[in-house]
Formats: structure tokens, C-alpha cells, sequence
């Protein structure tokens, strides 16, 4: 603080800056609310989906209980077939209040479904129905994946959002107000030394007119001879210097 | 094919036990392993793994489950096929012709399943190691076979070879011989193109309609009360290949109206109660309607199908098969003096370790609710004793 | 029989010439020999049925194999019948006193045949009906002892049904014995008697 010289000029610019502070402060304060009510929206919907997987998790494992049961033990026949993938996880972006959030998609390769036959002898209704239970569950992952990103983007994001806001509200504005009440208070502090010295002066000066009217009185000067005095002889010719321009 | 005749028949009666009087009362006896009604009825009661396996000490798996630290599912069927597989290998042992062949070709079905693991994971380029422990046991034959099958390169070259001279060795050779045979015939190119091209499926559910139908053969020539049995038990087997693989083929390539005829009427075996007008009109069916009507004319099927129709309850085609499999197969132990009950104590086997893993996979999963659909084995309670 | 006509008079003309040509003697004993010997094999038989049931049964339920003896002691005694029978026939077979090649005149021949043919017959009854009375009790023991290894309770029931089985050796032995009753070998000739 101190070594902010106490101007005008100084004080001006701390007005200029406490201002931009406090413009600043209120905006990233909106998006901090922005970013609350989106964290609160994906916080219930990653409670609900979790919820909701919880029951489609189990229901998927064990419909797939009830396949083996039906068609014997066929994940090796499963794991034995063509490894290429039929879906996959795109990756996209979505923007709230400036803060980029992945997103996740899934999408089909195009990849034919191998394995078709599976549980010819026996069974095989089953193992449809396991196959399209773990491909809701799949859905579900993916979206809860992206889910869970975004939550804790969000998370990061606005963890330094309200960072910012308090740096501001209790670090930055606080510091500026402080530099300027100090700036005020040094400027009025300088104001009433002046006054003061001009006091201080002004006595000093009525003093001397007095002195001197007393000094008038004591030597009596013929009338009209106050006035005869050589005005110029106060000014001492030297004492000037010619100005030049 | 060539069936193997057997050298001399199963033995009457008065003569049966002559021959196959201790393996048949050995597995009389093993019987009693089964799990009683009280047993799944505590089974069912239990909250953890820990309580399943607390009840099992009580059982006949007590020894097996001693030596072993399974808590899962998995490892509970991982111990219990172990402990089937040994049983079988001991009665195996017993045996003599021609109850030893007849317990061979049971364990033919493992082997298709086994091979064709093989054959597909060698087309993967897996590890022959990973491969073998994936295996099922029962279906073991010489290792070194075993390990030569995904050696073979992968080209045209290294899977003519690979029929050649180590195929055609295993029991399980000539199967695949008849369905190269038979591929050839309507598909161009060798036994490469066929064994990448074909699904897995297919060709498994191929080799199982020949090894049926061979091991159909083979009971019809043993004769007597083992022909009388077996001989049903695989005619109803061949039938409900035959419906599943019809109605499993709904929204599949095989239900194309070029693979109906071409594929999918090749893997309905060749003989059963179906066999041959319902088998007939089975290959022209295109959706579950005309299934429904195609089995009609078989009472027996007809209410199975009804099941399955009328969605009622959650009982599903499977289980009405499985309930009447273990019908069948219980009754196979109602009458002496026969193979059939070899066969059906594998089978049974295999239901109750089917079920064991339902049940623990239930407790694991807190499916209490679903706990009971299971079908017991030898229970006091089942609906054909009501 | 050869279709070539055997001219000679001491040819035999067939398996009926055998059977009547036969000794009473041989018939007796052969009688005693089938009525031993089939019994035995019923009894046998029936051990084998029941026994390698029996031994495979008890692998898994120890507890059977002293309780299921009596199914191959119901077997057992199909043999004993034959036994019994076999003695009392023996006991009935008896030498002519007489010491010359040549039966006596006025030998009895009718009760010399009948008792050989009696004694044939009664060793055949006995015979026959252990045979199946041994191998009815086999299988039924066969069985017995496979129940009785699942459930006990079983076992009074199946062993009713043995007994019923073992019944039918003794029917056999009660008619063998009947029969052989009446069956006397003469043993001297009667012949004075006849002038009268």
C-alpha cells in the first residue's frame, strides 16, 4: 500500500480499478450460479441414472444367470468370435456458461452381428435377451460416463470460478478499497497540513501588518508621503531575472 | 456312418448282471448322491456364498468342497463337474464292452464341444494352454492330439492337414468327416473354407445331429431294454434339438428362405418321434405361428409349446424342456438291466450342478425371488409326482 | 437221424429207442445229477445276479452288505433243495440183490421203470423249478439290494417279493418229492407171486 504514492492520479486509477473489479466479480458470481444450477441438474441425473443402473446392472447379469442356465457356459464361444466391435464412444463438447464439457456418444460401427446362432440347441431366446439388456446397459454406461466427466469438469471449473469470485470479493476488492481510503485519507491529510501552513501564514502575516501599521502610527509620515515611498524600491531589480520565453 | 457294432449285446434280464451287474449297482448307488429336497431347500434358504457352502458340507459334495477354497458360483461348477468327471472316469473303469463304448459315446458330445473350441481358438491364435483349461473335462482325449489341433497353420494347406492326420484320430473324426463330406457337396472350396466360413454353431450343432444319430444306431444294435430306453430318451433329445434349433432360428441367416432348405433342414437329425413328416414340416416353418401349428399333430410337444406360447408366468420353452428331460431321465432309473441310466445320471448331473450354480448365483446376486425356478432332480415335490 | 435206413437189428431207430433202451438205473441217476446240478446252477446264477449287485450297491451304501446276504442265502437255498432232493433220490435208488447179468424172471418191471422215470421226473422238477426259482430270486435280490442301498425302508418290501420267488424251488421240491414217494426199485424178483 505503501508504495502506492497517494495522488490523484493514483486515486483515479484505484476507481478505474475497484469498478473493473466489481464488474468482474458480479460476472463470474453469474456464472458461478450458472454453473451451480448445471452441477445440481447433473448431480440428480447421475443420482437417478445410478439408481436406475443399479437395477438394470443386476437385471443384466442375471438374465445372463438365466442363460447359462439355459444354454450352458458360453462366454468362451462369445470371447472365441470376431473381436470387432459393433458400438463405440464418440466424443463431443458442449458448452455451459464457457466452461467445455465432453460428451459422450455411442454409434454403431457397422460391424456385423457375429454369433448370431448362439444357443441353437437350447437357450437361445435367453441369450437375446441377454444381449439387448446389456446393450441398455451399455447405453447407460456411456451416458453415465459422460455424466460423470461433466460432473467433475463442472467440479474443476467451478471450484475456480468461486475461487476467483472470493479472490476478488475478499482478497482483490478489499485491497483496492484499502489503497484508496488510504489514498483518500493521505490526500486529506495533506489538505489540512496546507490549511494549516496557510493558517499558520496568514497569522504570520496579519502580525506583520500590524507591526507595521503600529510602526505607521509611531513615525508619522507627512500626509500624502505614504504614498511617496518608491514603489519599485521594494522590488529589487535583481531578484528578477527577465523571463524568457 | 460306420456305428461301431457292438461285439456282443447288453444282456437280458437273466444275464445283464453278469457282465454289467457292478457298474450297474456302482451307479445305483451313486444315485443317492443327488441332492434330497431338504438339501435345496436349505440351499435356498441361505443368505451368502459362505451358508451355500456350509450346507454343501452336508451333502455328497463335502470332500470336494473341502480341499478347495471356492466361494464363487463358478468355482462351485468348476468342483462340481470335477467331482462328475471323476465319478464317470471311476465307472468308466468298471466297465466292459459293450457298456464302455456306450459310455464313450457320451462323452462324444464334450468332445464336439472341445474341438471346435479348439478349431475356433486356433483361427483366434490363442494360447493352447489358455484353450485346454477352458475345456470341458469330460470331453479330455489324448493331450497330445488335443495340442496338435491349433498348431496347423492357418491357411487352406495347414487345415487340409490338419483333418488328415489329426482329426480323423480323434472319436470324435468321423462326424467331421461326414459333415466336410456334406459341406463339399453344396459349397465350393476345401475344408478350410468350410471350418472359417461356417459358423461355430453350425458346425457344433452339425457334429451333435451326426453324433446323435450315431449313438441312435449304436442303441438300436445293443437291443433289449437299453435299445427300449436310451432309444426314447434320444428320440425326444433329437426332437427338441430339432424344435429348438427351428425356433433359435428365428431373426438368425438361417431363417432366409435359401438357408431354410439348404442349412437349417441339415441339422434336424434323422430320426425321433418327429421324424420324418413333423421334421418336414418343421423346415418350412418362418416364425413361431407356424411352429406352433407345425407341432400340433405331437401332443407331447404340442403342450410344451404351449408353454412357451402362452408366456404365462416365467416359465420359458427351455424350462418346460429341461422338466421334461429330467422327467424322462428320472424314469430311466425306474427300470434295471440298462444303459439308459449311465446316460441319465451324466445328464442329471449336469442338471443339478446347473442348478447349484442357479442358486448360488441367485444368493450372489440377491435374486431371492427367482431362487426357486430351477428343476429339482429326484424331488419328492416335482409336478409329475403331484 | 441220417436218412440212410440202419439195416442191422441192433441199430437204434431213433432217440426214442435211446430214451426206452435207457436203464432205470441211468434215469435215477440221472435224475439225482439234474435235480443237483440245475438247482445249483439256478443257485449260482441267482448268487451272480444278486451278488455283483450287491458288491456294487455297497460301495456307496456300506450299511446294505450284511442286511442283502440274505438275498444269496435265498439263493442258497435253491441249492440246498436240490440238495435235499438229490439225497432223498440217492437214498432210493437201490441194487438188485440178485448177483447174474440177467435181471431175475419175474422181475417187476413196471415198478422198475416207473421208479426210473419217476426218479428222472422228480430230479427234473426240482431241477427246473430251482433254476427259476434261483434266478427269480437273483433278480429280485439284484434288486433288493439296489433299493435297499437308496432307501431302506425298501427292503422288507422287495424281500416279500424273494420269498415269493424262493417259494417256487420249494413248490418244486414239495412235488419232487410227492413224485419220487411212489418210486420203489425192486430189488428182487416177484415172480412167485405171479403164478399164483
Amino acid at each position: 500500500m505503501a508504495e502506492v504514492p497517494p495522488t490523484r492520479m493514483n486515486q483515479q486509477v484505484f476507481k478505474l480499478k475497484l469498478k473493473a473489479a466489481q464488474g468482474g466479480h458480479r460476472l463470474l458470481k453469474k456464472k458461478a450460479d450458472a454453473l451451480k444450477v448445471k452441477f445440481r441438474d447433473y448431480a440428480k441425473s447421475i443420482a437417478e441414472t445410478k439408481s436406475g443402473m443399479a437395477n438394470d446392472a443386476s437385471g443384466a447379469y442375471f438374465s445372463l444367470t438365466q442363460a447359462e442356465y439355459a444354454a450352458g457356459n458360453f462366454k468362451q464361444k462369445v470371447s472365441e468370435g470376431s473381436m470387432t466391435a459393433r458400438i463405440r464412444v464418440g466424443a463431443g463438447v458442449d458448452n455451459v456458461a464457457g466452461v467445455k464439457l465432453p460428451v459422450f456418444s455411442k454409434y454403431e460401427t457397422g460391424a456385423s452381428a457375429d454369433n448370431q446362432s448362439l444357443g441353437l440347441v437350447g437357450g437361445g431366446k435367453k441369450i437375446v435377451a441377454v444381449r439387448e439388456k446389456f446393450t441398455n446397459l451399455l447405453e447407460m454406461l456411456i451416458k453415465l460416463a459422460s455424466l460423470q466427466t461433466s460432473f467433475q469438469t463442472l467440479d474443476e471449473a467451478m471450484k475456480v470460478t468461486n475461487r476467483r469470485v472470493n479472490a476478488l470479493e475478499n482478497v482483490t476488492i478489499p485491497k483496492i478499497e484499502d489503497t484508496l481510503a488510504y489514498i483518500g485519507r493521505e490526500l486529506d491529510e495533506l489538505e489540512r497540513e496546507d490549511f494549516t501552513r496557510l493558517k499558520l501564514v496568514q497569522g504570520k502575516k496579519e502580525e506583520e501588518q500590524k507591526a507595521e501599521a503600529k510602526r505607521k502610527a509611531l513615525l508619522p509620515i507627512a500626509p500624502g508621503k505614504e504614498n511617496e515611498a518608491d514603489i519599485t524600491a521594494e522590488y529589487d531589480a535583481g531578484d528578477d531575472t527577465d523571463v524568457v520565453f | 456312418m460306420a456305428t461301431p457294432h457292438p461285439t456282443r449285446g447288453t444282456g437280458d434280464l437273466t444275464t445283464f448282471n453278469i457282465q454289467h451287474g457292478f457298474a450297474e449297482a456302482l451307479l445305483r448307488g451313486m444315485r443317492s448322491s443327488f441332492l434330497k429336497d431338504a438339501d435345496y431347500h436349505h440351499l435356498t434358504q441361505c443368505e451368502t456364498l459362505d451358508d451355500v457352502k456350509l450346507n454343501l458340507t452336508e451333502t455328497d459334495y463335502a470332500d470336494v468342497l473341502a480341499d478347495s477354497n471356492a466361494m464363487s458360483p463358478a468355482a462351485f461348477q468348476k468342483v462340481a463337474v470335477e467331482k462328475l468327471v471323476c465319478e464317470f472316469q471311476y465307472l468308466r473303469t468298471q466297465t466292459v464292452e459293450p457298456l464302455s463304448t456306450f459310455m464313450d459315446f457320451i462323452t462324444f458330445e464334450y468332445m464336439i464341444e472341445n474341438v471346435m473350441l479348439l478349431l475356433k481358438g486356433a483361427l483366434g491364435g490363442r494360447d493352447i494352454n489358455e484353450l485346454l483349461e477352458q475345456c470341458h473335462p469330460l470331453g479330455m482325449f489324448k493331450e497330445s492330439t488335443m495340442r496338435s489341433i491349433p498348431t496347423f497353420e492357418n491357411s487352406a494347406r495347414g487345415y487340409q492337414d490338419l483333418y488328415q492326420t489329426v482329426l480323423v484320430d480323434t472319436p470324435v473324426g468321423p462326424y467331421f468327416a461326414q459333415f466336410l463330406m456334406e459341406s463339399a457337396s453344396s459349397r465350393s472350396g476345401g475344408s478350410y473354407n468350410v471350418l472359417a466360413e461356417v459358423e461355430i454353431e453350425i458346425i457344433k450343432s452339425s457334429l451333435i445331429k451326426y453324433w446323435l444319430e450315431d449313438f441312435y444306431n449304436f442303441t438300436m444294435k445293443l437291443g433289449g431294454h437299453t435299445a427300449e430306453i436310451m432309444g426314447e430318451l434320444l428320440r425326444v433329445r433329437a426332437d427338441s434339438n430339432a424344435i429348438n434349433i427351428t425356433l433359435n432360428s428365428f431373426g438368425t441367416a438361417l431363417n432366409e428362405p435359401a438357408m431354410r432348405t439348404s442349412d437349417r433342414k441339415r441339422l434336424y437329425p434323422g430320426f425321433g418321434h418327429l421324424y420324418p413328416a413333423g421334421i418336414a414340416n418343421l423346415s418350412d416353418v418362418t416364425d413361431e405361428e407356424e411352429l406352433g401349428r407345425a407341432l400340433e399333430p405331437f401332443p407331447q410337444y404340442a403342450a410344451v409349446w404351449n408353454i412357451h406360447a402362452s408366456g404365462h408366468g416365467d416359465k420359458t420353452i427351455d424350462d418346460a424342456f429341461y422338466e421334461r428331460d429330467v422327467q424322462m431321465l428320472e424314469l430311466a432309473f425306474e427300470s434295471q438291466f440298462h444303459f439308459a441310466s449311465f446316460y441319465a445320471y451324466v445328464k442329471l448331473k449336469e442338471q443339478e450342478i446347473r442348478n447349484l450354480v442357479w442358486v448360488s448365483e441367485c444368493i450372489l446376486q440377491q435374486q431371492k425371488d427367482e431362487i426357486q425356478n430351477f428343476v429339482q432332480v429326484f424331488s419328492q415335490n416335482a409336478p409329475w409326482r403331484k | 437221424m441220417s436218412s440212410a435206413q440202419c439195416a442191422s437189428e441192433y441199430c437204434n431207430q431213433g432217440w426214442s429207442e435211446v430214451l426206452t433202451h435207457m436203464s432205470p438205473y441211468g434215469y435215477a441217476s440221472f435224475g439225482v445229477a439234474f435235480g443237483l446240478g440245475l438247482s445249483v446252477i439256478g443257485a449260482a446264477w441267482g448268487i451272480w445276479l444278486t451278488g455283483s449287485s450287491l458288491v456294487g450297491a455297497a460301495i456307496k451304501a456300506p450299511r446294505i452288505r450284511s442286511k442283502n446276504l440274505i438275498s444269496v442265502i435265498f439263493c442258497e437255498a435253491t441249492a440246498i433243495y436240490g440238495v435235499i432232493m438229490a439225497i432223498i433220490l440217492t437214498n432210493k435208488i437201490k441194487a438188485p440183490e440178485t448177483s447174474g447179468y440177467y435181471l431175475e424172471d419175474g422181475w417187476d418191471y413196471n415198478g422198475y421203470y416207473y421208479a426210473g422215470y419217476g426218479m428222472f421226473s422228480a430230479g427234473l422238477s426240482v431241477g427246473l423249478t430251482n433254476i427259476a426259482s434261483g434266478i427269480s430270486v437273483g433278480i429280485a435280490g439284484s434288486s433288493c439290494a439296489i433299493a435297499d442301498a437308496q432307501d431302506s425302508s425298501l427292503f422288507v418290501k422287495i424281500l416279500i417279493v424273494e420269498i415269493f420267488a424262493s417259494a417256487l424251488g420249494i413248490f418244486g421240491i414239495i412235488v419232487g418229492i410227492i413224485q419220487s414217494n411212489a418210486c420203489e426199485f425192486p430189488t428182487f424178483a416177484i415172480s412167485n407171486n405171479y403164478n399164483n
